[in-house]
């Protein structure tokens, strides 16, 4: 008996780096050798996707890269299928990030990933940069554009941008898509967006906030939402062009499964200590 | 690729093992050399996009014309003066009217989309649909209407009301643990995202490997 | 001068500007709508200069260290170094757009930043297993509705078992959103009242005493 309340204690006390070594072990495995698991599309991606597809072509969409480094390999490919979308259905997106990086990762990792050949800037899309001052620095943005971004990403005069010259508040946005880590996030964008200016929000979302999204999405004051990195995927399957999420999500069910197991074993112990000492106690 | 490439890739490499280092084998001087460099790199971005931001907005139209620019200017250089005991108190007045603006503008439109049209939302269809979507309506309305209690403190839970406030803190805990599980989904991505990058982009390319 | 010092002045400056924010919200009077927007570009320009500070506090704070020769002094050092070195491939034009300052984003911001935040998975890996114990009721049913979660979201749930993402979307559209509603919805509340003590000045810590 107490042997075997040895070995619970060695497995309730396990050095914490041999969980650390397996939880590396199961992400690179799928990543050198992926499974293949098929991925069934949810609901809430469909009707992003039907949403974006229903828009006329030339369309002005607000595309916020609401997200730094660290929260790019979550949202980077949400956000890259839907300027992917937006680029084949010949909308035009305008980009702009309420965080200090969001507009210059779009400039390195999404436009030169996912723009078509004969796309012209200023013209088919234009990235307006960094709105400082949080929701204040939208509600500016979305009453007068050049308020708050009287230049663009590059220093051009907004004035200057072709696409721009009929566009000047939130009023000319056929559609809001926002992928955030924190804020400003979906929220501030319903409030400023959406509530004055009537303006449809699509949420690419952390997986974290999506308890936080349903209750939106249920009430219609969301159209649609991705879920993270799994709706990415999704949305990359819906689009025909399966990529990094379709790749990448393998390794995240391995984790899932690897997770749970040490949550039964760690309960299992518990449970079995208990019997034990029970049994002692007799 | 160029050189400046290769040497980028690698030292993205270095960076990203020496932090992973810190979970295996443990804290270490590479670990820390990499975290005085993410700070320090991070801080001097700040200032540049500030930098930017205060040319755009204050600087350039200043030189164009609009001279008033100069006042919120003068105003937002106070901000620096927190680091005076003598003067600090001067730097509340810019961040008072952040304050103020941040908060104007949240709170103006909350009880539209916050309260109100989540409410309405709340009102579900009991009769003339499906039983099973009736009984799952029901559930929502109870898991809402107990979470909403639980937090109730303007009068004592006791007796019968005790019992709401019970059923509140199982539907909170349904809430926190769909928190649990979707924390999971969100910290493996991000640690899926340098994996891949160390194996497909770095270490693949320079095994040889496609 | 001690009526400077006044925290009568920042509650002003606060009610003024929420005010403002709310009232052009509502009534649309065009002298007071381009007051606003004034104060939200005289925000965004504060916002940029509020940038600085981490920089500020980082420089005083490596100056301390140097001084008093502390162990950590050398690390300090090295953070400004690399901070100066962004700031002037940051200047260098185009602005914050010249090859030097995206290959420093790209191959040393970009990386340390988005690994940093990625070792949060060996922590709530073992966490889970050293800390998730179902001692209660509510911590079981915590536990349960968590596992349906994992396995909706997760791929490897639907090829496990059809029935594990079918409970948990039933639980995400019903009950789990019953409650994120009610929680929501005291939140927003709660919102509204902290809003209010700072309009109304009764919250010294964002006032000054």
């Amino acid at each position: 008996m107490s042997e075997s309340k040895g070995i619970l204690d060695k497995i309730e006390n396990m050095d914490v780096r041999i969980i650390y070594i397996l939880v590396i072990i199961c992400i690179a495995i799928p990543i050198i050798r992926p499974m293949g698991l098929p991925i069934p599309i949810s609901e809430s991606t469909i009707s992003a996707y039907d949403f974006i597809n229903k828009l006329p072509e030339g369309s002005v969409v607000l595309v916020g890269f609401e997200t730094g480094a660290a929260g790019w390999p979550e949202l980077g490919p949400q956000l890259n299928i839907f300027m992917q979308h937006i680029f084949d259905r010949n909308l035009k997106p305008i980009i702009v990030s309420g965080n200090v990086d969001g507009a210059q990762l779009a400039e390195m990792y999404t436009i030169p990933k996912m723009i078509k050949p004969g796309k012209v800037y200023g013209e088919d899309w234009v990235n307006l940069g960094y709105i400082a001052g949080g929701e204040s620095g939208i509600a500016a943005f979305a009453s007068r554009i050049t308020s708050v971004t009287p230049r663009d990403y590059f220093g051009t005069p907004v004035e200057d941008l072709e696409m721009m010259k009929n566009v000047t508040s939130a009023a000319d946005f056929k559609l809001a898509i926002v992928c955030s880590w924190g804020t400003p996030g979906h929220a501030d964008y319903l409030r400023q967006y959406t509530t004055k200016f009537g303006v449809p929000l699509i949420v690419g979302a952390q997986t974290t906030t999506v308890p936080a999204i349903v209750p939106f999405y249920q009430s219609k004051q969301v159209v649609g939402y991705t879920n993270g990195l799994r709706g990415a995927g999704e949305y990359e399957i819906l689009t025909h062009h399966p990529g990094y999420a379709v790749a990448s999500l393998d390794a995240a069910s391995s984790y899932h499964l690897v997770v749970f197991v040490l949550i039964v074993i760690g309960n299992l112990a518990i449970v079995a200590k208990r019997f034990v000492k029970k049994k002692e106690g007799t | 690729m160029s050189m400046w490439d290769i040497l980028g890739n690698w030292i993205n490499a270095i960076l990203t093992i020496a932090i992973i280092s810190f979970a295996v084998p443990g804290e270490n001087i590479f670990y820390r050399i990499a975290e005085y460099i993410m700070i320090g790199i991070t801080a001097g971005y700040a200032v540049v996009q500030g930098m930017r931001v205060v040319l755009n907005l204050g600087i350039s139209p200043m030189m164009s014309g609009q001279a008033y620019m100069l006042l919120p200017i003068l105003l937002g250089l106070l901000v620096y003066t927190r680091f005076s005991k003598q003067y600090g108190y001067l730097s509340r007045w810019p961040i008072a009217l952040m304050v103020g603006s941040g908060i104007g503008v949240s709170i103006r439109a909350i009880p539209e989309v916050d309260i109100m049209n989540q409410i309405k939302a709340s009102f579900l269809p009991l009769v003339g649909v499906n039983w099973d979507v009736a009984v799952s309506n029901i559930i929502l309305l109870i898991a809402l209407l107990s979470t909403l209690f639980y937090f109730f403190m303007t009068v004592e839970q006791k007796g019968p009301l005790r019992q709401i406030s019970v059923v509140g803190r199982y539907s909170l805990m349904i809430l926190f643990g769909a928190y649990w599980g979707s924390q999971l989904m969100t910290r493996s991505t991000m640690f899926i995202g340098r994996m891949s990058f160390l194996i497909k982009d770095f270490l693949f390319p320079m095994l040889g490997l496609g | 001068m001690s009526f400077l010092r006044s925290r009568y002045i920042n509650v002003a400056i606060i009610f003024i500007a929420a005010f403002l924010m709310i009232f052009t919200y509502f009534f649309n009077v065009k002298v007071l709508s381009d007051a606003a927007t004034l104060v939200q570009t005289t925000v965004s320009l504060f916002a940029a200069f509020t940038l600085a500070l981490g920089a500020m506090n980082l420089t005083l704070i490596a100056y301390r260290q140097v001084q008093k020769k502390a162990p950590t002094a050398l690390f300090s050092v090295l953070a400004i170094a690399v901070m100066l070195m962004m700031i002037i491939t940051g200047l260098i034009p185009p602005l914050m757009n010249s090859p030097q300052f995206n290959w420093l984003y790209n191959n040393v911001e970009a990386p340390t930043d988005s690994t940093m935040y990625a070792m949060m998975v060996f922590f709530v890996a073992s966490a889970c297993f050293r800390a998730f114990r179902a001692r209660s009721k509510e911590a079981l049913v915590m536990l349960v509705v968590g596992s349906f979660i994992i396995f909706t979201y997760a791929p490897i749930g639907a090829t496990i078992w059809p029935g594990l993402p079918a409970i948990g979307s039933w639980i995400e559209k019903y009950p789990m959103t019953g409650a994120s509603r009610g929680f929501s919805i005291g939140v927003a509340l709660g919102g509204l009242g902290i809003g209010l003590r700072i309009l109304l000045g009764r919250e010294k810590a964002v006032t000054g005493e």
